[in-house]
Order: C-alpha cells, then sequence, then structure tokens
C-alpha cells in the first residue's frame, strides 16, 4: 500500500495558503513524514525568517525542508515534485493570484491547481475555496464506482485511516437516470439480489484491496449504497456522517464535461479533497473466446 | 485440401528472399567503419561488428533505426537521433540508417536478389488451396525486392518497412505489422500462420496472436526461435506442406481448446480468475489462489456438506444491507476454510510477492483434460535478481479426500539461500474463516495437521499436509537451502482433508492417511486423478467441428459441472457449486431443472445422488411444509443446506434509508417441489432404475404430492394455487401462476402413477412404505383429481399462456435496452412498484415449452415467445439458455446464437463482474441443455435421444459438425448432427 512519506506544500504567501499549511504539518506529523515547503518569494531571507513569516509553528521545523523558487507556476510545483520523488501534494484550489478578478474568483480551481491536479503522476491533496483543513480528521467517504480507478484511491483512504485512525466510510451510488445499472462492474446478471447485491458490494471492496490482509480492512466502518444523483448524494453523505475528508478516484481530466461529480464536491462539500489517478494497469489476458480459433 | 487456417503471412529477408547476407555485409561495413573511426578519436580499442552474433542479437528483423540504436545502445555508444533529412555521412541515428540503406543497395545491385526456392513452392501450394498470402517485412526495399525478384503477385497483401512508417506502426518485436497484414487480408490473426526467422519476428507473431507461428532457422538460432515462442522451428521450408501445416495448426488450436490460459497479472481481477481456475472432485473445492497466496487472495476450501450457522465475514463492521433476519440456522452458510496449498518463498530473506513485487512473466494454465492447474511465474528480485517458480496442483477425482502439490523453484541468475514455508496456518483465521476454531495444530514428523471446529454445527474438520523436497529423502513444513545457479528444486506435497461427517475421528483418519503416504506414489496419485478424469471426458466431451472457442467453453463447463458434485447422496450443488462463497452454498431449483440433464446422461450416478438429496432432506421438506401452513407431506425448501430446512433470508433492511424489503421467493417459490418430482421422472425415463424408485423415489413423489393435494385449492368445479412466486421473481402473491400450476399437476400426476407402479413392482415394499408414510385409503384418487381439476391456463386466442391470473392486465413498461441482461438495482428497492408491471426476470410461461417441448406446438411456442420475450429483462442467468433453445427450435437463428453466446460464455467472456463471487453451474447446465434439446432437437422422451431431423440447418454459423454421446438406459449413444 502507498506510504506518504515526502509531502510537498507549494506556498505563495497567500492566506489560503496557510491553511493548506497547517493540513500539511498535522499530516506530515501524524504520518511521521519529510514535508517540503516550496515557497515563493523574491525577498533574500534566512530559512528561519522565512518559517516564521510563513508561520510555521516552531515545533515542526525538524521535520520540514524549505525550497524557495521565484515563482509558483505548475511546472516549478511539478519539477520540484519529481526531483524530491514526492508522494503527496498539499495545496489549495486557489492561490493568492486567483483572488484579484472578479471572473476568476467564480472558478472553483485557479489555474496553477488545475494543471497540477491534471498533470501530477501524485495523489493531491486539494483544499477548495473557503475549506477549512478540519483537522484533525475523523472520517473518510471514499465514492466507488466499480470501475477499476476507484480500487485505487480506496486502498489508499484505507491505508490512510489505518494510520490516522480514520473511520472510512465506502459509498456506491447507482444512478440509474443516468442509464446505470446501478452497481457498475458487477455481474450482468443478479439472480437472487438478496444474495447478489451485497456480496457484490463486498467485492468491490476487497477488490481494491488485494495486498491489504483483512485485519487493515477493518478501518472500513460503513458500505453504503444511495441512489440518486451521485455527488448529491454523496454532500448528504458527508453532512449526515460529518466526514472530515474526501478520497475521489479520478481521470485525471478537469475540462468541460468531465469530472462533473469532482466539481461538484469541490464546490460544495467543503472538505479537503484526496485526488486519486489510478495507476496504470498491468497486463492481463484470459486466452479464451475469440483468443481461439 | 481444406485447411482450418485462412491466411499464410511470410517475413521476406532469410524467409523468402536470400538477402539477410547483404544486409549482414551492409551492417558490418557500416558499423566497423563507423566504430573504427571512432576508436582512433577516443583511442579506445576497435572491436569490429560480428556479422553473426552482433547481427542475430541487435539488429535482425528490427527496423533499420532500431537495428541502429540497438547495437549501439549493446556497446554504451549513444548518438544523437538526427532527423530524417540527415546525410549519409552525419553522425546520428538516423544519418547511420541512412549509410546502411546506401550499402545495402549497393549490394543488392551487385549481387542480384536470390530467393529460397522451397519457400516460394510452398506459397504456390498454400494459394492452390484458397489460403491467402502476405508479406511483411521491416525493409523499407521491401516493394522493389518483390518486383526484383518478381514475386508480388504471390501476396494479397504486403506491408514493408515504408508502408509501416506511413501508417505510423512499430516494428517488430511489436506485433503491429503482422497484425497490419492480417487486417488487409481480412483474417484474424488467430486464423493464419505466420513464417519468421528472426527472434524480433518470431516474438512480434506470438504477441499478435498468431494461431501458429513457424520459425525458419537459417543457421544457429533454433533455440532462441523456439524460446521466442515459435511453435515450429525448421531448417528450411522445404520441411513443410500445407497438410503438415494444417495438421500443426490444428494440434495446436485443438490443444488451446483443452485449457484455459491467463498470461500477465491484474489485481483487481484475481478474485475473478481464482473462481474461474477453482479446482473441485464434489467432496471439496479449492479456488484457484496463487500457490504464493497474496494477502488479498480468497483461496477458499469447502468441502461439501460443512455447513454452519451465518457468520458475517466482513471486517468492518456495517454494510448497506443489514441481514434483520439472519434465519439463524445451525447450517445457514457454506463453511470457507483455510487454503491448502497455501506456500510461502523467501529468497536471501526477500519473499517472491506477485502483488507488491516485481514480476516479468506470470502465466497460470486450467488443463481441463486432466483437471490441472498450472503455474509459472518469474519474479525479479533486488539488483536484478530472477527466480522463477513453476506450480502445479489437483484435487484427486480418485481419492477424493486428496490434493497433490507440486513447486519447483529456480534461481535463474545467482545463487543464494531458498527458504520454503509451506504451513497451512492462516494468520487471519478469526476474520477469514469466521465459522472455524482452531482445535488443535499437530506437527510431527514432518506433517502438519490444522484441526477445526464449526462454532455452530460442530463439525470437525481437519487438513494435513506434508511437504518433501524430490531427492532429499525427508519431509518437512519448512524449509531452507542453498540453491545454486540455474538449477531447480521440486517440492512434493500431499494434502488431505477429513471431516466428522465422513468418519468418527477426523483427526485420526487425515495423520492416518498422511503417514502411509509414500512420495514414490506421487505420479502414479496424479495418473490416478486423471485417468478418472480421461473416463468423464470419454462420456461428457462434446466436438464441435469448425468452433474450437465454443468447444473450449463447453468444456470449462462440463470441467466446473463435473467437480462440483460426486456420489455423496447427503449433498446436492449450490448456487456457485464449490468455487464462491455468495448464495452460501445453499440450493435452489437450479439443480432438479438446470444442472440433472447434463448429469443424467454423462454421469447418471452423480445424478442419482442429487436426487437422494431429496430423499435424505424429507425431513426438512416435511417440516417446510408444516411452517408454511400446517400443509401436509413435504415442501422443498427454496433455498437448502444439508438439513434441507428453508434457509431463505426472509427480508433485509437498507441502513442508509431504513427501508425494509420483504423477500417473498422462500414462502412462495414453491414450485421447487414439483421441480424435485420433474427431475425424479427425468431421471426415471432416462435410467429406469428401479431400484432408486422403490427405495427413495416413490416416498418423495408421494410426499410432495401430498403438499400440493393440500395446499391447491377448490373453488367451483376447479383447483387453484394461490400466493406464489414463479421463475419470474418479480411478481410475488401471484394466482395460478402457469408454470407452478402446470409442475403440481405433473406432480400431482407422477404420484399417482407411483402407487401402482410400485404395487406392480414390490407389492410387499409399497405396503411398508404406505404404512410408514400412513396413506390414507383415496389418497391416490384425490391426487388424480386435483391434478384433473387444477386450472392450468390455456392459450388464449392470441395463443399466448397468461403467466398467472391478472397478468394481461398489468401496466405496460417500455423496457429500455440498456437494462436488458442488465437489470437495475431499482429492480429490488422498488419491488412493490415492479410487481404492478409487465416486466418479467426470466422465462416463466416459456419454461413449460422448454421443459416439455413435445406438448407445445410451434405456433403456440411463437406466440408466447414473441408475447414474453420482449417483456423480459433477464436479471437472472438462467434466462438466455432458455430463450436460445426456443429461438433455435423456431428457427430465430439470430435470437438463438446470441442467446446461446450469453450462456456460453457467462463466466469466461466478462471476467470481472460475473465470476468473482462463484461460477454458475446451473446457466452452465442451461446452456449444454440449450444445444441439446434447442439446436440439435434432441428429444428426451421415452424413446431413445436423437436429434430432431432438421438439426443440421439448425447449427449455428461456422459450425460444421456437432458430436457427442448420451447415456440413455445403461447405453451411451452416439449423436452426430452435420451441416
Amino acid at each position: 500500500m502507498r506510504e506518504f512519506q515526502r509531502i510537498l506544500v507549494p506556498l505563495d504567501g497567500s492566506a489560503t495558503a496557510a491553511r493548506c499549511l497547517r493540513c500539511a504539518t498535522w499530516l506530515a506529523e501524524r504520518l511521521g513524514a519529510r514535508l517540503h515547503i516550496l515557497s515563493a518569494t523574491d525577498v533574500p531571507r534566512t530559512a528561519r525568517e522565512e518559517l516564521v513569516r510563513l508561520k510555521v509553528p516552531e515545533e515542526h521545523w525538524t521535520r520540514i525542508e524549505l525550497h524557495r523558487v521565484d515563482a509558483l507556476p505548475e511546472q516549478a510545483i511539478l519539477e520540484t515534485t519529481e526531483c524530491l520523488d514526492i508522494d503527496l501534494l498539499v495545496m489549495s484550489a486557489r492561490g493568492c493570484s486567483a483572488d484579484t478578478t472578479e471572473t476568476s474568483s467564480r472558478k472553483l480551481v485557479g489555474h496553477v491547481a488545475r494543471a497540477v491536479i491534471e498533470r501530477s503522476t501524485v495523489p493531491v491533496l486539494l483544499l477548495p475555496r473557503d475549506c477549512d483543513a478540519g483537522v484533525p480528521w475523523t472520517s473518510a467517504l471514499v465514492p466507488v464506482s466499480g470501475e477499476l480507478q476507484s480500487d485505487e484511491a480506496l486502498a489508499i483512504a484505507v491505508g490512510l485511516g489505518r494510520t490516522l485512525g480514520l473511520d472510512v466510510v465506502v459509498a456506491h451510488v447507482a444512478d440509474e437516470r443516468a442509464g446505470e445499472d446501478g452497481l457498475e462492474g458487477a455481474a450482468r446478471y443478479p439472480d437472487a439480489p438478496h444474495h447478489e447485491y451485497p456480496e457484490q458490494l463486498s467485492e468491490f471492496v476487497r477488490r481494491a484491496l488485494p495486498h491489504c490482509a483483512a485485519d487493515d480492512r477493518s478501518a472500513i466502518k460503513d458500505i453504503l449504497l444511495c441512489r440518486g444523483e451521485v455527488a448529491a448524494e454523496l454532500l448528504k453523505v458527508v453532512q449526515r456522517l460529518g466526514i472530515s475528508l474526501l478520497v475521489v478516484a479520478w481521470k485525471g481530466r478537469f475540462m468541460t464535461g468531465h469530472a462533473q461529480v469532482l466539481k461538484e464536491l469541490i464546490e460544495a462539500s467543503g472538505r479537503p479533497l484526496l485526488l486519486i489517478k489510478a495507476a496504470a494497469r498491468t497486463p492481463f489476458r484470459l486466452k479464451v473466446g475469440e483468443d481461439i480459433p | 485440401m481444406a485447411c482450418d487456417f485462412d491466411a499464410a503471412i511470410f517475413d521476406l529477408d532469410g524467409v523468402i528472399t536470400r538477402t539477410a547476407h547483404l544486409h549482414a555485409a551492409a551492417w558490418k561495413r557500416l558499423f566497423d567503419e563507423f566504430l573504427e573511426r571512432r576508436a582512433a578519436r577516443c583511442g579506445e580499442r576497435f572491436v569490429p561488428f560480428d556479422a553473426a552474433a552482433d547481427y542475430l542479437s541487435y539488429v535482425d528483423g528490427k527496423p533499420r533505426l532500431d537495428g541502429v540504436r540497438s547495437f549501439l545502445a549493446a556497446r554504451g555508444i549513444s548518438l544523437p537521433q538526427g532527423d530524417p533529412g540527415d546525410e549519409p555521412e552525419t553522425e546520428s541515428i538516423h544519418g547511420l540508417g541512412k549509410r546502411k540503406d546506401l550499402y545495402f543497395e549497393e549490394a543488392l545491385e551487385r549481387h542480384g536478389v536470390q530467393v529460397f526456392q522451397s519457400s516460394i513452392d510452398l506459397l504456390r501450394e498454400l494459394r492452390r488451396c484458397s489460403i491467402r498470402t502476405g508479406v511483411v517485412t521491416s525493409s523499407r526495399h521491401g516493394r522493389d525486392l518483390l518486383q526484383a525478384a518478381k514475386l508480388a503477385e504471390l501476396f494479397d497483401a504486403r506491408i514493408d518497412g515504408r508502408d509501416a512508417e506511413a501508417l505510423d506502426l512499430p516494428g517488430k518485436p511489436q506485433p503491429d505489422t503482422f497484425v497490419a497484414c492480417a487486417e488487409q487480408l481480412g483474417v484474424s490473426p488467430v486464423r493464419a500462420v505466420a513464417f519468421e526467422d528472426a527472434v524480433s519476428g518470431v516474438v512480434a507473431a506470438c504477441a499478435g496472436r498468431f494461431g501458429l507461428v513457424v520459425g525458419i532457422d537459417r543457421g544457429g538460432n533454433r533455440q532462441a526461435l523456439s524460446d521466442a515462442g515459435a511453435d515450429v522451428v525448421v531448417d528450411d521450408l522445404a520441411q513443410l506442406d500445407v497438410e503438415t501445416l494444417s495438421q500443426r495448426y490444428d494440434a495446436k488450436q485443438e490443444a488451446a481448446a483443452w485449457r484455459i490460459e491467463q498470461e500477465g497479472f491484474d489485481a483487481a481481477r484475481e478474485h475473478a480468475v481464482e473462481t474461474i481456475f477453482t479446482l473441485g472432485n464434489g467432496y471439496l473445492g479449492v479456488r484457484g489462489a496463487l500457490d504464493l497466496t497474496l494477502p488479498g487472495s480468497q483461496g477458499d476450501l469447502f468441502v461439501a456438506g460443512v455447513y454452519d450457522r451465518k457468520q458475517p465475514y466482513r471486517p468492518y463492521s456495517e454494510h448497506e444491507f443489514l441481514n434483520v433476519d439472519a434465519n439463524g440456522h445451525v447450517c445457514g452458510e457454506l463453511v470457507s476454510a483455510p487454503f491448502p496449498f497455501r506456500s510461502c518463498v523467501m529468497v536471501d530473506g526477500e519473499q517472491l510477492d506477485l502483488a507488491s513485487g516485481q514480476w516479468r512473466d506470470h502465466r497460470r494454465t486450467l488443463d481441463l483434460r486432466h483437471a490441472m492447474l498450472h503455474a509459472q511465474t518469474e519474479y525479479v528480485l533486488k539488483e536484478d535478481r530472477r527466480a522463477t517458480v513453476r506450480a502445479r496442483r489437483c484435487a484427486s477425482l480418485a481419492e477424493p479426500h486428496l490434493l497433490l502439490q507440486e513447486l519447483e523453484v529456480c534461481l535463474e541468475s545467482h545463487s543464494g539461500m531458498v527458504e520454503l514455508d509451506a504451513t497451512l496456518r492462516d494468520p487471519e483465521l478469526h476474520v477469514n474463516h469466521p465459522h472455524l476454531r482452531l482445535v488443535e495444530v499437530v506437527e510431527e514428523g514432518g506433517i502438519e495437521l490444522q484441526w477445526f471446529s464449526t462454532k455452530a454445527s460442530k463439525i470437525q474438520l481437519c487438513i494435513a499436509s506434508k511437504v518433501t523436497r524430490v531427492g532429499s529423502g525427508t519431509d518437512a513444513v519448512r524449509w531452507r537451502l542453498p540453491f545454486a545457479i540455474g538449477e531447480p528444486h521440486v517440492f512434493r506435497r500431499y494434502v488431505v482433508v477429513y471431516t466428522s461427517r465422513d468418519v468418527d475421528d477426523p483427526r485420526e483418519a487425515a495423520l492416518a492417511d498422511l503417514r502411509a503416504r509414500r512420495w514414490e506414489d506421487f505420479d502414479a496419485a496424479l495418473e490416478a486423478h486423471a485417468a478418472r478424469w480421461r473416463v468423464f471426458w470419454e462420456r461428457a466431451d462434446i466436438r464441435i467441428e469448425g468452433a474450437r472457442p465454443v468447444e473450449q467453453a463447453l468444456r470449462f463447463n462440463g470441467y466446473h459441472l463435473r467437480s462440483a458434485a460426486d456420489h455423496d447422496p447427503r449433498v446436492s450443488v449450490g448456487a456457485r457449486s464449490l468455487s464462491g462463497r455468495a448464495y452460501e452454498g445453499h440450493v435452489f431449483w437450479d439443480v432438479e431443472i438446470f444442472m440433472l440433464p447434463f448429469y443424467l446422461h454423462t454421469c447418471p450416478d452423480i445424478a442419482r445422488n442429487l436426487l437422494l438429496y431429496r430423499h435424505n432432506t424429507l425431513d426438512g421438506a416435511r417440516r417446510r411444509a408444516r411452517e408454511l401452513g400446517d400443509y401436509r407431506g413435504a415442501c422443498y425448501a427454496w433455498e437448502a443446506t444439508v438439513t434441507g430446512d428453508d434457509v431463505t433470508p426472509r427480508k433485509i433492511l437498507l441502513k442508509t434509508t431504513r427501508k425494509e424489503i420483504p423477500i417473498f421467493t422462500g414462502t412462495q417459490q414453491i414450485h421447487v417441489t414439483a421441480d424435485v418430482a420433474y427431475g425424479l421422472w427425468r431421471y426415471w425415463q432416462a435410467t429406469q432404475d428401479r431400484e432408486l424408485m422403490l427405495s427413495a423415489g416413490v416416498e418423495v413423489l408421494l410426499e410432495t404430492a401430498r403438499f400440493w393435494a393440500s395446499r391447491c385449492e377448490h373453488e367451483g368445479a376447479r383447483w387453484h394455487i394461490r400466493g406464489v412466486v414463479g421463475p419470474d421473481e418479480y411478481h410475488h402473491s401471484v394466482n395460478d401462476n402457469a408454470y407452478t400450476n402446470w409442475m403440481a399437476r405433473l406432480n400431482l400426476e407422477l404420484a399417482a402413477w407411483a402407487v401402482d407402479w410400485m404395487q406392480r413392482e414390490d407389492a410387499t415394499a409399497f405396503g411398508r412404505l404406505a404404512e410408514r408414510l400412513a396413506l390414507a385409503r383415496g389418497e391416490q384418487e384425490e391426487w388424480s383429481a386435483v391434478a384433473a381439476g387444477l386450472y392450468c391456463p390455456k392459450p388464449n386466442e392470441a395463443g399466448i399462456i397468461e403467466q398467472f391470473e391478472g397478468f394481461f392486465d398489468l401496466d405496460d413498461y417500455p423496457l429500455p435496452k440498456h437494462e436488458r441482461f442488465r437489470a437495475p438495482i431499482s429492480r429490488l428497492f422498488d419491488w412493490d412498484k415492479i410487481n404492478r408491471l409487465k416486466l418479467i426476470k426470466q422465462a416463466d410461461v416459456l419454461m413449460l415449452p422448454f421443459l416439455f417441448p413435445e406438448r407445445f406446438s410451434d405456433a403456440t411456442l411463437a406466440a408466447n415467445y414473441r408475447y414474453y420475450e420482449p417483456l423480459t429483462d433477464h436479471g437472472s442467468s438462467l434466462s438466455p439458455a432458455v430463450h436460445a433453445a426456443l429461438a433455435a427450435r423456431l428457427g430465430l437463428r439470430e435470437d438463438a446464437e446470441r442467446y446461446w453466446r450469453q450462456s456460453l460464455w457467462l463466466d469466461l467472456s466478462n471476467v470481472m463482474a460475473n465470476s468473482s463471487l462463484g461460477v454458475h453451474p446451473a446457466c452452465m447446465g442451461g446452456t449444454w441443455q440449450a444445444l441439446l434439446s434447442g439446436f440439435l432437437g434432441v428429444n428426451f422422451d421415452e424413446r431413445q435421444p436423437a436429434p430432431a431431423p432438421q438439426a443440421g440447418d439448425r447449427l449455428p454459423s461456422r459450425w460444421r459438425a456437432v458430436e457427442l454421446r448420451l447415456k440413455w438406459r445403461d447405453r451411451s449413444i452416439p449423436v452426430e448432427v452435420r451441416r
């Protein structure tokens, strides 16, 4: 299971960045991770001065490494991520530069954050506008679609859940109006649904955690099946259960017409979102049917 | 002559044309010039290009730029890429490539094109046999060479280096150029033969899944071509003719149709693969988890008949579907026991782990003919050291308590310390196998025994194993040995399983069994197992000329059906057999209606045991009749285990909404009782097994008839059956369901017949039975009267039989296309709304012509098929096979083939979804029936089974003939249908 041992938080000196820092320092401490701060400043200061300026509490200084750049375009963030072998990025959906114009303030995700989440190969913990870090976290919600890509998100959530002591809630929303059958990726024939659906739902979870021993799965407290519009149902669960963190699988495309559920969650959940892209799957083939003449 | 393959695709250089030496010479001239100049410049030693070794290793068969890169990389030289406009003198990849071209053209001009005459002869012979031919070459001069050699007219399709560039196809060893050529020929690669002399080309053809790959060894390359995957290696094509090729192709495809092979590894698909690769012998089933088990493996061992009170399997505390009524039956759920093949291998302290570690090659093959699971994995360890593990295992069909496993471990690239831990201990027993309490672990003399007890049913279950390293003469559970590089070590393991259902003292039985087993008998034990499977396949194999994939899938189905049942009359086959936890091992109508005919006509002794199970659980059925309303006789439970008591859940509670969903099947789907009677009747027809009827069959018929006589309600001149669920489970509490009433009538008639029959056959025995059952005078007449008066809806003026009273008045439901075969979850959640719609889950009325074809005219069948088929969403995996059979009879070829394919490949086609929870044995049985009664039109009645005269016309497209054997009254009847 993936562990977060090197966390990068890019800071541009804005107020929103401070929330990211609070979140990142808490996470780094709880995970025993190294925290790298990428600070955009052109004023020469000592590291101590810079940490003071960024209001990093002194007790965290020993686990922090400070890196300075002139500005924070996505390229600098992505290159630093790669150079430092970072495994988690923590950033605000909107930096200070976006606060300046009326049009851009309506945007959910600023252009830098958008480029980073689209292009990053490591998970990104995104703090939406006006979202507090909400630490200490107590619970995480993982929507599972039944598609293979949601497996990775669940695996990461369970790992975090074990380390941070979070209650992990798994939710599948069947949006039948969207022409789906309810359990995407489940068997084509429900046969006896009272046997099939509970097993299928459990199998979603088991399948997602192939490296996970049974004890680790005990971080999962609830497996929910909801019906309705996906984002709306998930938001209800967030409210009802007072969820601290959302762990969301997505395909990495934020343009119009894509990631609709994710956009709605960023807009309305008021919670940090850990965004996970599915890793490339290893080759697999079963030689049946058309594979033999 | 007729060939089974449709196309032949040839590499050019070295296969057709003799230009390899010109290429080699051009490469040598190029690289020697370059290397010499570079050596002089850098003050290094000049090591020339080896026209034999370097040519074969780095450049042979590859596009020239890849050849340049590959050789330079081998010498640790990096050059700029350059661009296509580079001059031949430029020291760039493109520059060198261009210069090689120049040198080759010069050589070609000087020496001309020579051809291999034997290849040309074979090409012409293939074309005479209407085989389409193509040529694939990396050379940019491909077309020129063909023209120069006057060979162009011998090929229907050509791909050369220039085409590949234009089409943006990567060169060999990527398969794309070969596949593109097959596409140009309009042939699937699997139906084509590829000819190659270069290793990279053989790799390309294998990756492109060509039906046969022929390697041509022009000198010193035989082993490499073979290792790369060539099916046949010859020195020259003179050694092959079309007939030999056809035989080799056929043999390879024949072998492929006897196995299920998986390549690569995807953790998310692992549970489905485990199901498909389940081994079983009817006594037990073991899921196909990896021998070197992963943390997430679900390597359950199921022993038929070992049930316990239902336990939550989940390590997490809550679930959407709360079972507020867990039923609590002491034998409510099939017990999952720990994986008996569990092994762990460490190399120099590093564990071989497919999921979190590195691997290069992983494949598993289920050999259907011998019911043996093979696995081979090449693991990559730290510092790129490699270890190969080959494994094979089986569940002995000859000795039901015995499992056999063999592991071969080899360190390929280094010597090191290898540890094998073969302990059976499951570190998470309490979570993975919550029914079991570990009573004792015995380790003595190399034997390890784990003794479990089920928590509620108190069944004792013992699994014991011993392992040896071949040649060591000792047994041990844990091994630690230094391995020399390249030296394989073989470990062999006996595992035995005994329960207190089989013997009084399973602990002692297991230990005694293992102590008595000698390693020199291991091969004989494997052979005894294989021999039993050979006997099975002699009776059960179905040959389909012209459709190997269909043969393969039918064999897969036959394999799983045979693995699911054997010779214990106390157990039957659960909805997911012994291959998965779903359905908790519960037994449904699936057995008598869908699976029984397969067993009846391949292994009638197994069919007999399945019916004896119903006799053995008659007391449970009697109790059920009382529970349901103080009815008389016996009513079989909709879902049953070993006691015959009903274990159907009664309701579920949705956690999020607190909504309660009642489950009506347990109390209302009573047709299962008559389905058992139907099964007995079929068995009697096929076997005339007097002994079974006297000892068990008649009693079952009488007791079930008694139930119906008390369950039917009398009103006016008619008898009715009210408040039932038919096969279509979307409608509950319905009256006079056509299927239920029809089957109940059959049950009553059979009982009335059975009384007369038994009195004739053995009056004394009948007297004893009548006394034991307190059979009253007049009961037989009552059954006949109820049967005669039972309302069985007749076709209306349109020829349609109403599914149940009032069905025609229900609301219409325009069934969206996407809901067919994928019933949405609202079918469960909105059960009360669905109940009011003309929407059905599976064949209901249509079950009748499926089971009683001779009782329905084609016109009536057609009317009902046309009416009900569009209303059916196939929410049941049992539905497609029934529709396939009926559509075939009606000559609706497209429907028949579509439905049959759905059914045939249910577990194999969508490996992600359908199989992870266990295989669908009833669907497999239904598929078999649809083939027999639908496509072949075999009538199973009093007469000897024979195919319909017009069956040859009904065969699906591409099938040329079907051959099989059917057991019928102690005879084995050959059935053959040709187009």
